[in-house]
């Protein structure tokens, strides 16, 4: 895909493929790389100027936002965007997806320990407790893909540690991440497979091994052209 | 159910049933007349809270639909209809209003969607001068046979069974998207919620309950001219439902027994009316952002704490 913003081209005829299901993705690169553009692409936030996005063999390059998260394929932002007006409970009820049971909220609410902020206006929350909600109610959704767009920038490491564990077990019931974080630690333990781009460009792809040895990361990082 | 929701519809079934009571206590013929309007427009109020104060869209013409109400009324009039059939149809008729105002939320919201909305509300104002002049449309003086008591609890049971039609509503689930679009939209499109379709729906549905309001008015008033679709008009609904408080539906009863009772007391004051709402809008924007019923949910939240203790 393609995609520009004036003379400023964001996505530059990048393309991944997240082959595998149950398989937790990263994706990496420094800012103004085209992470989140590339997010924004894929969820129909944004339409690229060029190139096409399956879902499996569904051409989603064209579906709306709604319509592409309603598939299974859902994502959080890079900022918390808890609804505000609403409680914690309500923030979960409302991405409840049919089919699912009441008492996921519950669960939810449990493990992630909210039990205490469940009748709480969300934009009352602390910033950690907004980003774990956020998590929340993509997961409330059952989604088969979940893109997280840097879940643990800003947070203290006891929500880091639940939003581990959360990620590990959505991929041990069969779900698929793809993550975007700055945290190479939270990444190199959780990521299996790393997309790296720079410049708009996937400039490598690999084992977290592979990647944090590679000298085009390194350079990219440090600014070296 | 949150103490504070209960509160709320404790509070206006209280207030209503208090005034199921009110001509049995008096048969002053301006008292009633007076609180038929009241009830009215906090339908009116209402109806443009679930748009507003629920799914946030900033429709500043809802006269369009309470005019289009009164308008449709009277022509179904003419034509025979009886008049429970006439304002409901007149409902279904102003409904469609919703779509106009549906097409620039599409794209637009805040402060645009507000100005385009208004435009179109001055818009109709011109078009029913322009179509029926000043005199208006008249209904035959037979057509509603009611007597003033009679036109009251008509007055009462559509304000009471729309107002809590309108707040059931809020409390399903289709309420509780249409406030996480409020919220936010981008967020709420995470969560698969179709935005344009919930635009669309709150506002066909708010616009029916304005044109339940505006059918009704103009069946009590027996006469529908350009006026309806005044500014005045149009922007008492909006006050009645923030002084009572947005988002909360049934706030709308106290918004109006504030505004527009003591205004029907001070008609023959001309425009003193006007800087007392004026003047109460400001004081409760200023000490009281969530509205009169926000006050009485935190004297009742309070009271309620104390007691626990």
């Amino acid at each position: 895909m393609t995609k520009r913003f004036g003379n400023l081209v964001a996505v530059d005829d990048c393309s991944l493929e997240l082959q595998e299901n149950a398989v937790i993705y990263g994706l990496i690169g420094p800012n103004g790389s085209g992470k989140t553009t590339l997010f924004n692409l894929i969820t129909g936030y944004l339409a690229p100027d060029s190139g096409k996005i399956y879902y499996g063999n569904t051409d989603i390059t064209k579906k709306s936002a709604a319509r592409i998260s309603s598939l299974g394929l859902v994502r959080t932002f890079q900022l918390s965007r808890v609804f505000s007006h609403l409680t914690v409970e309500q923030n979960l009820e409302v991405a409840r997806r049919k089919g699912i049971p009441r008492s996921k909220i519950n669960e939810i609410i449990s493990q992630f320990g909210l039990s205490n902020v469940r009748n709480v206006l969300a934009g009352g929350l602390s910033y950690g407790q907004k980003k774990l909600v956020d998590l929340g109610r993509a997961l409330m959704m059952d989604p088969q893909l979940l893109l997280l767009d840097e879940p643990t920038a800003g947070v203290e490491p006891s929500v880091i540690n639940t939003m581990i564990g959360q990620i590990r077990y959505a991929r041990s019931i069969g779900k698929s991440v793809l993550v975007i974080e700055h945290n190479m630690n939270v990444l190199m333990s959780l990521a299996e497979k790393i997309f790296v781009l720079n410049g708009g460009k996937k400039i490598v792809e690999g084992s977290p091994s592979e990647i944090s040895a590679n000298q085009q990361v390194i350079d990219a990082y440090l600014g070296r052209r | 159910m949150f103490w504070g929701m209960r509160i709320t519809w404790i509070t206006t079934l209280v207030i209503l049933v208090a005034l199921a009571f009110l001509p049995f206590l008096t048969t002053d013929q301006f008292v009633l007349s007076a609180m038929i309007t009241v009830l009215i427009f906090a339908l009116f109020g209402a109806s443009w809270d679930l748009s507003y104060g629920v799914a946030g869209l900033l429709n500043l013409g809802p006269g369009v639909s309470f005019g289009v109400g009164g308008f449709a009324l009277t022509y179904l009039a003419k034509s025979h209809y009886p008049p429970v059939v006439a304002v409901f149809f007149a409902a279904v008729i102003a409904a469609s209003t919703g779509i106009l105002i549906w097409i620039p939320s599409i794209r637009m919201s805040g402060a645009y969607l507000g100005i385009v909305t208004l435009a179109i509300l001055l818009l109709f104002s011109d078009i029913a001068l322009i179509w029926t002049g000043e005199e208006g449309v008249p209904i035959g003086i037979h057509y509603f046979n009611a007597t003033l008591q009679q036109s009251y609890y008509y007055a009462l049971i559509l304000s009471g069974v729309g107002m809590f039609a309108l707040y059931a509503l809020s409390g399903t689930r289709f309420g509780l998207q249409a406030r996480a679009m409020k919220d936010d939209e981008a967020a709420a499109k995470s969560i698969s919620i179709n935005i344009p379709i919930y635009k669309l729906a709150s506002l066909i549905v708010s616009s029916f309950f304005l044109g339940l309001a505006g059918a009704y008015y103009t069946l009590y008033i027996s006469n529908v001219n350009y006026t309806i679709f005044s500014i005045n008009t149009n922007f008492l609904g909006v006050v009645i439902s923030i002084l009572g408080g947005s988002g909360t539906i049934l706030g709308s009863i106290i918004g109006s027994l504030i505004v527009q009772l003591p205004s029907q007391y001070l008609v023959s004051y001309g425009s003193y009316s006007i800087i007392l709402y004026g003047a109460t809008m400001i004081l409760v924007m200023l000490f009281l952002r969530g509205g009169i019923l926000q006050g009485v949910e935190y004297l009742a939240s309070k009271l309620n704490r104390n007691k626990s203790k």
